[in-house]
């Protein structure tokens, strides 16, 4: 598929259909927690460049509430940095939760604060809207939008499952500046005669305002603002624990700029497979080997 | 004169009777004491007191010898009548047996399930509970909830049936025995008026408390329980069928917006599973190489 013109839907559908090429190589990536501890990272051949032979292996991992990176290549001793959540969360590979991404979610065994990685509009201010009935891999779906939440969500119609989920990311220069807009004076209370002045309340305000203000933002520059980025089809539903399933398949097509020219668009292909999914795994050895690598 | 009036959540337009109020000053003077009299209360004995001074609300027939612990007695009462009602919640609701029925052929309480059900606990001489009368029949009148009055055993049936004939009440009402000296209401504890008893399609018992405050959780079960009943018979039929597939049109909103809900609690369930090990592999490459 060569360079496209636009990220009209039509190009990610016909992206999703696209087959890659049988040499490609493949990596491993591990999402799991416990009671007390998280892991996340990859397992990547070949990440030196143009398909050389250097192999990475990179974890983030808890430890007695401390957050940690492990970092190891074929050709050297691990490595380990000590870091805070928030950056943990901006190198968690969204992509390896599958279709929990289009939820807001709170982790137990974590705080949030640093995590964009998942919805970050709270489920009542999603504004949700069907917006018509589609065909998912043969299965009719109801179309749901959520455009505080920037998004667009299939749902099975015999079993609710979520099939599909086109993410938009909002580009471009707003027609009337956001804090002069009268829904961000009635929602914050206030007039804001300045741009500084919105960003001065921004910082002091509570994370519920905030999050109602990320919301009203979609709402009311999508149709002006939005474009698709990513669409991702979930499939290979089982059940995981009682009354829970869990997609076992999801194939991702994300758009960018094309290097060679700037106005157009190359899309990428991800196809994702658990091989192992455990709700009763400890990962009390895991962890406990990596912190014994920890120099003291 | 009837108006119609969208009562928020039930899709049925609602009949009221509308009436027309004139007033006409006769009167009016400024600066002049109030007469002490309009502000003496004079209970007879006999008539039904709503009392809201303590902590729970208490409903009694007014004696003039009673005392002040007489009062606290039933406060205490009406406190473990609170308990003893939430611990009903989650199960089902309990048969109404050999009670006389008003307005309905005598009925298995399982018959009502299929739709939410109100039960309204009031007696003839509450006057709070007329209140609640024009709301009650308009549920029932718009047939999306299903509405039972439980009238006490103090008084004869034939008298509560005139009063249900002459206030125009259009709903079933099973009237108590008095059999039960524990409970003015059969199996339910209740022990003061109006009181309401929010049931489920199912059968279940999920709420009690004042008929306002529970009217918003009635209606959204109404909602539920047509997209549910629209998602059955998409099922039942892969959605081909063309009746079928309107019904799918018409609950469209809910419908897609319930199984949006749905899946962001299952996706909560999930972040909340005490472990969770996931191990994946990715393929991925641009497609123009």
């Amino acid at each position: 598929m060569s360079d496209e013109a636009d990220r009209s839907e039509a190009n990610f559908e016909k992206a999703m259909n696209e087959r890659l090429k049988p040499d490609t190589p493949s990596s491993t990536k591990i999402t799991a927690w416990d009671e007390e501890r998280f892991l996340f990272g990859y397992d990547e051949p070949n990440l030196d460049g143009a398909r050389g032979n250097t192999r990475i292996v990179n974890h983030y991992f808890s430890h007695e509430n401390s957050f940690w990176q492990r970092q190891k290549t074929n050709k050297d001793a691990p490595q380990y940095s000590k870091l805070e959540l928030p950056y943990v969360w901006k190198k968690v590979d969204a992509n390896a939760f599958f279709h929990l991404r289009s939820a807001r979610l709170e982790f137990p065994w974590g705080n949030t604060d640093g995590n964009i990685k998942f919805a970050l509009v709270p489920l009542e201010f999603a504004e949700y809207q069907v917006v018509g009935e589609e065909t998912v891999d043969g299965a009719k779906c109801w179309v749901v939008m959520s455009k505080p939440r920037r998004c667009k969500l299939w749902f099975d119609q015999k079993s609710g499952r979520l099939l599909q989920m086109l993410r938009y990311v909002m580009q471009g220069v707003e027609s009337t500046p956001f804090h002069a807009m009268p829904e961000v004076e009635k929602l914050c209370g206030r007039k804001f005669d300045s741009l500084d002045a919105f960003h001065d309340f921004g910082k002091a305000t509570g994370r519920a305002t905030f999050q109602r203000l990320a919301g009203l933002y979609g709402s009311l520059y999508f149709d002006e603002l939005a474009h698709p980025i990513e669409l991702t089809r979930f499939s290979d539903y089982r059940e995981i624990a009682p009354g829970i399933s869990f997609p076992h398949q999801a194939t991702d097509v994300f758009a960018g700029h094309s290097p060679s020219d700037p106005d157009k668009f190359r899309f990428s292909r991800g196809e994702l497979r658990v091989i192992t999914l455990e709700t009763g795994r400890s990962l009390e050895e895991t962890i406990a080997a990596f912190v014994s690598e920890i120099p003291k | 004169m009837k108006h119609y009036r969208r009562v928020s959540g039930v899709d049925a337009d609602v009949p009221y009777d509308s009436y027309r109020i004139e007033s006409e000053v006769v009167e009016l003077k400024a600066n002049e004491p109030i007469d002490s009299t309009l502000f003496e209360v004079e209970f007879r004995d006999g008539v039904t007191v709503v009392d809201n001074r303590f902590e729970m609300p208490i409903t009694y027939s007014y004696d003039s010898k009673m005392t002040s612990e007489d009062l606290k007695a039933l406060v205490r009462k009406s406190l473990e009548s609170s308990n003893e009602l939430d611990a009903l919640v989650g199960k089902p609701l309990p048969a109404l047996t050999n009670l006389s029925w008003i307005n309905s052929e005598s009925r298995d309480i399982a018959s009502f399930k299929g739709q939410p059900l109100i039960v309204e606990c009031w007696a003839v001489g509450c006057g709070p509970c007329r209140s609640h009368f024009a709301t009650l029949n308009s549920l029932n009148e718009a047939g999306k909830i299903q509405v039972i009055g439980f009238h006490t055993a103090t008084k004869d049936v034939e008298s509560i049936t005139r009063f249900a004939q002459d206030l125009k009440l259009g709903y079933p009402i099973v009237v108590d025995t008095g059999d039960d000296s524990k409970n003015a209401f059969g199996p339910l504890p209740v022990t003061r008026m109006p009181y309401t008893i929010l049931v489920d399609a199912s059968g279940t018992i999920v709420a009690h408390g004042d008929l306002e405050t529970l009217l918003p959780t009635a209606f959204e079960m109404v909602a539920s329980n047509k997209a549910a009943e629209a998602q059955r018979q998409l099922s039942a039929d892969d959605g081909q069928n063309s009746t079928n597939s309107a019904v799918a049109a018409e609950f469209a909103q809910p419908l897609g917006i319930e199984a949006a809900k749905r899946h962001e609690q299952q996706a909560q369930e999930i972040a909340n599973l005490p472990r969770f090990y996931l191990y994946a592999n990715y393929v991925s490459d641009w497609l123009d190489e």
